[in-house]
């Protein structure tokens, strides 16, 4: 791992009104085209840096952030980022699908018309490759312009995910993208990411470790705030350092 | 505790009683308003003729139409919406969008609350005074329609506020993280989706507009005049306001039903109208 | 940023210049001279007493009508009407509170008030017939409050009270209402600002004279009657006197939604504590029947979901 870190965390500390830090002194680094996992029980903090990435806790949740989060080496959380450009460069998926209200079509336009691209027909192609590489072409195709709600909730995700990739971005963040999800669905979605690993770097929260241990090729363990322990999945699943991680692997709390 | 007295009427006896006295109530209220209605229109309607929306009334109006008089009503009814609508959208996508619940916006909801229950001779007393005599404009569509809007402006407010609100919070998020700046959410994601709301509360101001009589008749002036206005600085006579001319001189009676029935007409169009708009947009987030 | 400020802005601008035409008058005159019972503005007399009175009466007389059959309406459709009926017959309220007021007074000038001259006689032109009126158009803003009070009870006192064995009535009667007092004692101090503001109609129905009613139909002349039945012609000091009667009508009225606000934040905190239905709930147990079969409840429909 001697190419420079895709994103790197160094001592972030997040916090929320006047309560005590959700996030303490994180630091870690995500290299390119990696699948990142951050794993942890609830209230770890593993959203919260995922949502401080790209600055939705701090303009959305009024977070309170210190420490620095650099893409590329350039700190986002100094003040003068244009936000809307990062978060093209940096969008996420969240837990519920969310389409918006329109046709599948639209929701896949709806991002690169802001960035600009007006031509008809490089829209269409910007829709057909994010749909297949989502694994969904198949099943809309004859139907781009239909409302995206008459999805079903796995088609609608896989929308989410092909939305973020019409982006055509860097890291690609997912916030416990399956939690709603049927195996196949679930299923799908790991084997996009799997088979996109090439051109983007993915960093996944989720509490599923049996998912995390499939599809991820590094893994960090959250509790309370802190970042644990951070290693290669197959260390981590199989000899974790910390006697912390092992418990929470092994299902002895969560 | 005396259950001698009690037991006289069984429970089950006293609930069918009172449902049925409060039943009988809900029912004369509703005769009682489709009486109105009836009443208005069954005697009104027969003399809404083309001659009557089309022609200027002769002899202080116990003749001819009201054509000058609806132009005037719609202009001053436009021109309020037109002034309400941005202002109180504006407020609401301030108030939603841009702060959070504090001592400012309990201020400003205080402010448009108490508006709300402002009586409208109050606002006829201050039209009168802040626009056609302190400002100038003289009895005019346009010291009335600033009068109408801002009393119309508490309900535009409420309703934006609300039908705003109802757009879900990850519409939002979801515009920010595909690249919006958060004008660009704003307009290019809630609004649409608030719009069905909205216009209904513009829809509603409209009615209020249209029935007002004591805000207009002080600042709109209650000139009856042949002519159709041309100006904002014209005066002119709105239809609520003529009826009460014609009811209360008794001028004719013929063409006090007639208006009635077109102001209860455009009340109910108006009503039936914003609540189909409301229906389809809840349907919409089912 | 200023957006925002309009409502106040506006309120403000409002009580400023209201103030500033009537208040030098009040000064001017003193208050001796303005609350007394002679309104002759020819002779700088402008006592304004009598329209108080008026108002008073013709409030009090709609709310006699209007209480009564608000609240019906607002239980029957909160409580009581399967939702497919609330759909239908909530709109008919609304519709109710969009005719225009001017409407209603013509319909009391031809149907009320010769019915009133034929079977109570006078001159038909009264409090009573101002009372009526104003009882029907205050029926929207009290039956729409109240439904939002009720509404507001939790649904969980309703369930805790039927599963102890009270009636759909019982339940209403001990254990919704009371819960919901705050908010329905606000639906009707709102209807009494509503009536005291109201203008149009009461002019067309109540007589208009300056005279200390002595009975319901002796005609009375209001607040609202007094300004805009003179403010046409008035001038001067006489013009100043009304926005002067509107001083004292905007204090009435302000006073009266402040304390109708108050009443609804009470109401509130009330909703949130649930010891506070503690004593109902014991009154409910205490109508519940002993050793009757448990109530089928065949009346029971539209248990809202909050």
């Amino acid at each position: 791992m001697n190419a420079p870190a895709k994103l790197e965390i160094r001592n972030l500390s997040v916090r929320y009104e006047d309560a005590p830090p959700v996030v303490r002194s994180v630091s870690l680094a995500i290299p390119r085209n990696f699948i990142y996992a951050f794993i942890g029980p609830a209230g770890s903090g593993k959203t919260s840096i995922l949502r401080t990435i790209n600055l939705l806790s701090i303009e959305v949740d009024r977070a309170k952030v210190e420490g620095e989060v650099r893409l590329d080496g350039v700190d986002l959380l100094t003040g003068k980022i244009d936000r809307a450009r990062i978060r093209r460069k940096v969008p996420m998926v969240f837990a519920t699908p969310q389409p918006l209200p329109r046709s599948i079509y639209e929701n896949l336009v709806f991002g690169p018309r802001l960035a600009g691209v007006k031509q008809r027909a490089r829209l269409d192609e910007l829709v057909e490759k994010s749909l297949t590489a989502a694994q969904l072409w198949g099943e809309v195709k004859d139907r781009l312009h239909q409302s995206a709600f008459t999805l079903s909730g796995g088609q609608q995700q896989r929308l989410c995910i092909a939305r973020a990739i019409a982006l055509e971005p860097e890291v690609i963040l997912l916030d416990e993208p399956c939690s709603g999800l049927d195996p196949i669905s679930t299923l799908k979605i790991e084997e996009a990411m799997e088979s996109l690993k090439e051109r983007y770097t993915w960093l996944i929260v989720t509490n599923n470790t049996k998912q995390a241990a499939r599809v991820s090729e590094r893994t960090a363990f959250f509790l309370m705030g802190e970042l644990v322990e951070d290693e290669p999945t197959e260390r981590l699943f199989t000899a974790p350092r910390d006697s912390r991680t092992a418990d929470y692997i092994e299902g002895r709390f969560g | 505790m005396s259950t001698a007295v009690r037991r006289r009427v069984s429970p089950r006896q006293a609930q069918a009683l009172v449902s049925v006295l409060l039943w009988a109530m809900m029912a004369t209220t509703v005769l009682v308003l489709a009486f109105i209605i009836v009443f208005v229109l069954q005697r009104g309607l027969p003399h809404v003729t083309w001659e009557f929306l089309s022609q200027p009334p002769r002899a202080s109006g116990r003749e001819g139409g009201v054509w000058p008089i609806i132009v005037g009503t719609l202009a001053v009814t436009l021109f309020a919406v037109a002034i309400a609508t941005p202002l109180g959208l504006g407020t609401a996508i301030y108030l939603t969008e841009f702060t959070r619940e504090n001592r400012f916006t309990r201020m400003v909801r205080f402010g448009a609350d108490s508006l709300a229950g402002v009586p409208s001779i109050i606002f006829g007393l201050f039209g009168f005074v802040f626009f056609v005599i302190t400002l100038g404009f003289g009895w005019s569509i346009l010291a009335g329609g600033l009068t109408l809007a801002f009393m119309v402006l508490p309900t535009v407010i409420r309703t934006s506020e609300e039908a705003i609100k109802a757009v879900p919070a990850g519409y939002r998020e979801v515009a920010l993280t595909l690249g919006a700046t958060k004008w660009q959410s704003i307009v290019k994601v809630v609004l649409p989706s608030a719009l069905p709301g909205i216009v209904t509360g513009v829809i509603l101001g409209m009615g209020r507009s249209i029935s007002e009589t004591a805000a207009v008749i002080f600042t709109a002036g209650s000139s009856l005049s042949q002519v159709v206005p041309t100006s904002l600085f014209d005066g002119t006579r709105t239809l609520s306001v003529h009826f009460y001319q014609l009811a209360r001189e008794g001028i004719s009676a013929e063409k006090a039903y007639a208006s009635a029935a077109v102001l209860v007409l455009s009340i109910l169009v108006i009503n039936v109208s914003a609540y189909t708009l409301m229906n389809r947009f809840i349907r919409r987030y089912r | 940023m200023l957006l925002a400020f309009s409502s106040i802005t506006i309120l403000a601008l409002i009580t400023l210049f209201i103030f500033r035409e009537g208040a030098p008058l009040m000064a001017r005159v003193g208050l001796g001279n303005f609350f007394s019972t002679e309104w002759r503005p020819g002779e700088g007399l402008f006592g304004i007493s009598l329209m108080i009175v008026g108002s008073t009466v013709v409030t009090f007389g709609a709310l006699v009508l209007g209480v009564p059959f608000g609240l019906a309406c607002a239980i029957v459709l909160a409580e009581m009407a399967p939702d497919r009926a609330r759909t239908l017959l909530k709109p008919v309220i609304e519709i109710l509170a969009g005719i225009p007021s001017v409407v209603y007074g013509f319909i009391g000038i031809v149907v009320l008030l010769p019915w009133i001259r034929s079977n109570l006689g006078g001159p038909g032109a009264s409090a009573l017939a101002a009372s009526l009126i104003l009882g029907i158009m205050v029926l929207p803003t009290i039956i729409g409050i109240s439904i939002d009070a009720l509404q507001a009870v939790p649904n969980s006192y309703r369930e805790a009270s039927l599963a102890m064995g009270a009636t759909r009535w019982q339940t209403i009667r001990r254990v919704v209402l009371p819960a919901a007092r705050s908010g329905l004692v606000a639906a009707i101090i709102l209807g009494m600002g509503r009536a005291v503001g109201e203008t149009m109609a009461v002019i067309m129905v109540a007589g208009n004279s300056v005279q200390m009613p002595r009975s319901p139909l002796d005609p009375v002349r209001t607040l609202t009657a007094n300004i805009a039945l003179e403010m046409g012609y008035a001038a001067g000091d006489h013009q100043a006197a009304l926005f002067a009667t509107g001083i004292v009508l905007f204090a009435i009225i302000m006073a009266l939604n402040t304390v109708a606000n108050l009443a609804r934040g009470r109401r509130v905190k009330r909703a949130t504590a649930p010891a506070a239905g503690a004593e109902d709930l014991q009154a409910a147990r205490d109508d519940a029947p002993q050793g009757e079969s448990p109530p089928g409840a065949p009346g029971v429909t539209g248990t809202q979901r909050p």
